[in-house]
């Protein structure tokens, strides 16, 4: 199983122990300050050097900062047009990409979950924060053969409600095609969580058409469809209005903190490594 | 304008919708149209193309459904007459011609084949006169013992032609009726209405004998149905023909030819006699037809049923191997 390793610019909440850098005082590495042995009653902290610096003569003791287990959960949009296949379909990548964090979440001692949701009216797929090893693995096995049939997005402005209360690291699964004003609500209503949006596209879905031929496409959400005589020029226009959309949505996500992660050729572990410590 | 024949395919004509219903194209799944550019050749060849699988499901259906122009009687006003040809077919025609004796002339008994028969000149020169009138109607009769009718009025030339042509290779029947022949000449305009000048063109070589009673009823139907009656007269070899002065009761027996002129010229109708011997004697024909027969004259021309569900299997066709091209430049799958 391919691992990602991910980390966070900022400092964890819980109490619970774990691998990322918190707020937290307590048994950690990282030299925090020193208080008073009445405050922090450890005598193994005693540090001998700081105790004589000290004017008032007290006893001091060093305080480390303890590191924190946080929450990651992938929420996935799950409208139809996420039915695409292209090289890779893109259910498939999901499905891919919730395996490998789910697994590489267990290893970093952080617990996964999963909100998958579609339009309004259907209910949102939920998998509570878990520790448990095989909970993702069994959500992706789901997606593999789930097949989305959301009319739309909507039901991801609600995600946040299955969100726990506590700032969580937050993957956005989707291919982001909805207006951009959506995108916008979608992201101010995600703001307290660190949200890095996944952008699912694929390479023949804006770059590589077919230079000539008649292509009869049919829109999976609205049920429409619409005839494209292909040639060159055509396929120019489509590669700069998808490369201009590009540009919009990394202009729009900045602004919110986190540069997307784009992943138009399938899932791959170590393009989402590279993500966190390019 | 345009006819069907089998009305009940024409049920089958709300399939045109069809392509504009549902596409047999292989729709490619695509995230989301909306975010492609619109493009307006794309959007008229989309139309395009489904009028063209329209007008051709259409053209099928017209074509299985027998489309035609119905045949159709037009009114035609000509100026010419209505002429009806009596030719007589009896064995005496197939004696060979006085005017030209190549051959038969030199044995006794002429064999056939041999010579020029006097039915052979008639029918020469009865072609060059159809030829000359154009705007004519022309039926034939035939008649040596009893008269058969061959052809009605018409205004086709080709077929007047052949018709004409039809008797010159078989050899005459029995004898000669005259009387038979030019009552059933006559009562062939009983009913019809009258449109235009009417003229017999008795071809014969009048031997042939007329009782009382069939003269009076010829002279009736002559003045009944206004008809100009010609003879144009075939002199056979022997014949005295009609301007030998010879006493009249010799003539009843060796010339009656001369007798039924004679009773001819005597009627109230018009007649004339024209003698074939004379090469001028044709054109004499012509000119006095010419003359005569400048009466307008209305007639219908039948235009034959025209089946065009022919034509519409060939644009069907046409329209097919469009789309078959559109069918095979369709892109299948991304990859």
């Amino acid at each position: 199983m391919n691992e990602i390793h991910y980390k966070i610019p900022w400092r964890a909440t819980s109490s619970f122990p774990g691998y990322h850098s918190s707020q937290q005082k307590g048994g950690g590495l990282q030299f925090r300050n020193h208080v008073p042995l009445i405050d922090a009653p450890d005598p193994r902290r005693f540090d001998i050097r700081a105790s004589l610096r000290d004017p008032f003569e007290q006893i001091r003791v060093r305080v480390y900062q303890q590191t924190s287990s946080i929450s990651v959960y992938v929420i996935a949009d799950l409208s139809a047009s996420m039915s695409f296949k292209g090289q890779v379909s893109k259910m498939e990548s999901m499905a891919d990409f919730v395996e490998s964090m789910s697994y590489s979440a267990y290893r970093t001692g952080d617990t996964f979950g999963f909100v998958g949701c579609g339009d309004k009216t259907s209910k949102a797929w939920v998998l509570p924060p878990t520790l448990n090893r095989a909970a993702g693995l069994g959500v992706a096995e789901e997606l593999r053969q789930f097949k989305p049939t959301g009319k739309d997005s909507e039901g991801l402005l609600s995600a946040a409600e299955n969100l726990g209360s506590r700032r969580a690291l937050v993957f956005l699964l989707s291919d982001f095609h909805f207006p951009l004003s959506f995108s916008e609500r979608l992201m101010a209503i995600l703001a307290y969580h660190d949200v890095i949006p996944v952008m699912l596209w694929d390479k023949q879905e804006y770059r590589e058409f077919p230079n000539y031929g008649l292509a009869y496409l049919s829109d999976a959400e609205t049920n429409q469809s619409r005839m494209l005589l292909m040639r060159p020029s055509l396929k120019k226009r489509i590669q700069t209005e998808f490369s201009d959309r590009r540009e919009k949505l990394f202009d729009l996500f900045g602004q919110y903190g986190r540069v997307p992660l784009l992943l138009d050729n399938g899932f791959n572990s170590d393009e989402v490594t590279h993500y966190f410590f390019a | 304008m345009f006819a069907i024949e089998h009305s009940w395919v024409l049920l089958l004509l709300p399939l045109m919708l069809l392509p504009f219903i549902s596409s047999v194209q292989s729709d490619l799944n695509y995230s989301s149209l909306a975010l492609l550019p619109t493009d307006r050749l794309s959007q008229v060849f989309e139309v395009l193309l489904k009028l063209l699988a329209a007008i051709f499901i259409t053209a099928i259906i017209l074509g299985i459904s027998g489309l035609h122009r119905p045949a159709k009687a037009v009114e035609r006003i000509g100026r010419g007459a209505q002429t009806v040809i009596l030719f007589d077919s009896s064995t005496s025609m197939d004696t060979p011609y006085s005017g030209n004796s190549k051959g038969g002339a030199a044995s006794r008994v002429a064999n056939w084949g041999t010579y020029e028969s006097k039915g052979q000149v008639a029918r020469n020169l009865l072609g060059k006169f159809v030829e000359q009138r154009q705007q004519d109607l022309f039926a034939i009769f035939a008649f040596s013992r009893n008269p058969i009718p061959i052809m009605p009025l018409n205004n086709n030339q080709e077929v007047i032609q052949a018709a004409i042509k039809a008797g010159t290779y078989e050899r005459g029947l029995g004898t000669t009726n005259l009387g038979a022949g030019l009552i059933k000449a006559l009562t062939f305009f009983e009913d019809k209405p009258f449109k235009g000048s009417r003229i017999i063109m008795l071809v014969s070589d009048g031997a042939a004998k007329l009782v009382r009673p069939v003269k009076e009823e010829i002279t009736n139907l002559l003045k009944r149905h206004r008809v100009t009656l010609y003879w144009l007269y075939l002199r056979d070899k022997e014949s005295l023909g009609f301007n030998a002065k010879i006493d009249k009761e010799l003539a009843k027996d060796i010339a009656p030819e001369q007798a039924v002129n004679q009773y001819f010229s005597e009627l109230d109708t018009p007649y004339r006699a024209f003698s074939a011997d004379d090469p001028q004697a044709l054109k004499d024909a012509i000119a006095e037809v010419n003359k005569l027969q400048k009466l307008p004259i209305r007639y219908e021309e039948t235009i034959p049923k025209q089946d065009l569900s022919n034509y519409c299997y060939a644009l069907a066709l046409a329209l097919l191997f469009l789309l078959t091209v559109a069918k095979l430049s369709e892109i299948r799958s991304w990859h």
